[in-house]
């Protein structure tokens, strides 16, 4: 049931979020897109950091979303400092350390690369293989492969008490959990296998048909057919540079899997009141179940509160009395009347609109998950005093024991 | 004839936008638009859950081209269904595709050819473009991002592989797509400031890349002004010299914050009109669930400016 929201409740949703938020070491906080999802990872990182936890939050949203609402022009690669500027607007003292990063895909990539490939040789050469640009830049799940690749050595380097995900906007926002595994999936395939040995052992070009034997090689002769010889022996150079990345990617992969899965990590869906969303968080939170991915809370951003008293007010035929001692005309208070009426109207409507969509859509489907409302604030979150805003309605209650 | 109503006379309209904008509604909407001024209309989701079928109220929309009323075709075109007609298409042999396709070697290696699915899904959209069935194809792009994804693969895949059969027929997708007298790239946006700084994020990467020629920008759910100059100044006299009535205060409260919203919400849509395409404002509908008799208001809108 959706009160006039006036001041947050410490309810049970508000108080799981906060159990959550002062113990897990790993918040992803997922959702489609223009929800205020990065918004709210931005405040879940205060959060973090005003319980007194040395806090990194990610995001991997170009659209430098989150340096707005941390009140910063930009984010970097390299986690940043902002606990001070965010402690100037209230005064309050943070507590913990609040640092976010912006991850900068190409950056990622290469510096993965760097660290995992052999030797430098082989790195050089990946990095200079047209089909890296396309695998790193433009291969579906290429840019989820690497935010995970990311957390994984964020969490483990040690540094940090609690790490929030901002997750990117994609239109299957728990693509980015597979895509190592799919990846993984490429690299590890027979294919790949049959061409690096191939390639390897003889020398070969692996397209030459009167060498290729068998069902592989019709396979690959009509295949050429299709994409040119060119690609396919382009491609197959990348494949065998890219083998011996194989192994330890799989390890990494593998740790990041189990941690996602355990103790130390909860999943947050955010969503809007609107229909669409909702429906894209339900999906969402089927996935993670099937996932076996252990899901924290809901949060349902941007509730219209209803109009409240307003509603009787205007039951009241003579309602319009209190408007004569303004010192208004007949004509103007009549039209005041009826705009006032109607805009009554209108935020009443979107109100019961948004109640019954929660209702029907995610709640009845959801029970037993903590869910957190906030209300919509006059402005798009984009700095820090609004960041702080928005703490109490996410569990940070003045009078709470954390 | 305005500017709108030329654009609808292209064939190929793709309906771009982040999600939660209404681009599915958009998108239904304008298919109704060019059904009711006499045009055959394929409407294309792009492997999505079926939103189509619920919002016209025509049943559900699967992979085969179905005429769900009279001109209205409808279709959701998926990779795998797409990919193996293709390959038919070139191969002419259903046991050969079998031999090569179904052949695991190649499926694992298809996989990584880049942006294989969209390619496939562009590619049977150019099919039915160039094959000549529908002087109408409206595409429900999915989420931006991927959405530009969808256009750019052509693209993509012919700078990548630049000599081959693949290249050529990239080739000549990109040109469809590109070509200003076929083609519309539609962009969906809110009256609010993310929605805006996103849709003139994808305004400038389409320009930036000319992967298709714009069309008309859509802002979609815009309250209708309550507030004006008069009526503000008979609020402020209220609030200056009876704000102290309790009875007033959810009422004040109310008409704050719709004040406010009408005050963002106009320098939003200013922002959207400012984008250098055409620019359409579609009411915001108060209603949970958004069916055929909203496709049609909105269908009329559209239909006006045209």
């Amino acid at each position: 049931m959706i009160e006039v929201l006036e001041q947050p409740v410490d309810d049970d949703g508000r108080r799981a979020l906060r159990e959550q938020v002062s113990t897990r070491r790993v918040i992803v906080v997922t959702g489609s897109g223009g929800v205020g999802k990065t918004t709210s990872a931005a405040a879940l990182g205060l959060f973090g950091a005003r319980l007194g936890r040395r806090t990194l939050v990610i995001t991997i949203d170009p659209a430098r979303r989150l340096a707005n609402a941390l009140g910063l022009t930009a984010l970097s690669h390299v986690p940043q400092r902002i606990d001070g500027a965010i402690s100037a607007v209230d005064g309050q003292p943070v507590q913990g350390d609040l640092f976010a990063m912006m991850l900068d895909i190409k950056a990622a990539w290469d510096d993965m690369l760097r660290r995992t490939a052999p030797d430098q040789q082989t790195a050089e050469k990946i990095l200079a293989n047209r089909f890296y640009g396309t695998l790193s830049r433009d291969l579906p799940g290429a840019h989820e492969f690497i935010a995970c690749e990311c957390l994984h050595h964020l969490t483990s380097s040690g540094d940090w008490d609690l790490v929030v995900l901002d997750t990117p906007p994609t239109s299957n926002a728990l693509d980015f959990l597979e895509a190592p595994a799919r990846i993984l999936a490429v690299l590890d395939n027979e294919a790949f296998r049959y061409f690096a040995q191939r390639k390897q052992s003889l020398g070969l070009r692996f397209l030459d048909a009167s060498l290729v034997q068998g069902a592989a090689g019709r396979a690959q002769s009509v295949l050429a057919r299709f994409t040119g010889a060119e690609v396919l022996e382009e491609l197959g150079d990348f494949i065998v540079l890219l083998r011996d990345l194989y192994e330890p990617l799989t390890r990494r992969t593998r740790a990041l899997q189990e941690m996602l899965r355990g103790e130390s990590t909860r999943f947050l869906v955010v969503t809007s009141p609107a229909a669409p969303s909702l429906a894209e968080a339900r999906l969402l939170i089927a996935e993670l179940k099937e996932r076996g991915l252990p899901l924290g809370a809901l949060v349902v951003n941007r509730v219209t509160p209803t109009a409240g008293r307003a509603v009787a007010l205007l039951a009241d035929a003579r309602w319009q009395d209190h408007l004569k001692n303004a010192g208004l005309s007949p004509a103007e208070v009549a039209r005041l009347a009826t705009v006032l009426a109607e805009a009554v109207r209108q935020q009443e409507q979107v109100a019961q609109v948004e109640k019954t969509n929660v209702e029907e859509l995610l709640e009845r489907h959801t029970r037993g998950v903590p869910m957190v409302r906030i209300p919509r604030l006059a402005d798009a979150v984009h700095d820090a005093a609004r960041l702080i805003e928005l703490l109490p309605w996410l569990g940070l209650l003045p009078q709470t024991d954390v | 004839m305005s500017e709108v109503g030329a654009l609808l006379h292209r064939q190929l309209h793709y309906v771009c936008g982040k999600g939660g904008v209404g681009k599915s509604v958009v998108a239904c909407a304008l298919a109704r638009a060019m059904v009711r001024r006499g045009e055959r209309v394929l409407l294309a989701q792009v492997s999505a859950p079926d939103t189509h079928g619920a919002l016209l109220g025509v049943g559900p929309v699967g992979p085969e081209v179905r005429e769900a009323e009279p001109g209205l075709f409808v279709v959701d075109i998926d990779p795998h269904a797409a990919m193996k007609e293709y390959a038919l298409l070139t191969l002419k042999f259903e046991a050969l595709y079998r031999t090569v396709f179904e052949n695991r070697l190649t499926r694992a290696f298809l996989r990584f050819v880049p942006s294989m699915n969209e390619l496939t899904m562009q590619g049977k959209i150019w099919w039915h473009a160039s094959e000549g069935h529908f002087p109408r194809i409206v595409v429900d792009c999915p989420s931006t991002g991927h959405g530009i994804k969808l256009l750019r693969t052509a693209q993509i895949i012919a700078d990548a592989a630049p000599v081959g059969p693949l290249a050529e027929k990239t080739r000549k997708m990109a040109e469809l797509v590109r070509d200003p007298t076929r083609t519309a790239l539609h962009v969906v946006t809110l009256p609010e400031e993310l929605p805006v700084n996103e849709t003139q994020e994808l305004v400038d990467e389409v320009k930036r890349t000319g992967v298709a020629p714009l069309g008309i920008a859509f802002v979609n759910q815009v309250l209708t002004t309550l507030f004006d100059d008069d009526t503000r100044a008979s609020l402020a006299a209220v609030r200056a010299r009876a704000g102290g009535d309790p009875a007033l205060a959810d009422l004040l409260e109310v008409a704050a914050r719709r004040v406010e919203r009408e005050d963002l919400e106009r320098v939003q849509r200013a922002r959207a009109h400012a984008l250098a395409m055409p620019t359409l404002e579609l009411p915001y509908l108060l209603r949970p669930r958004l069916g055929r008799a909203d496709i049609e208001r909105l269908a009329n809108v559209i239909l006006e400016a045209a």
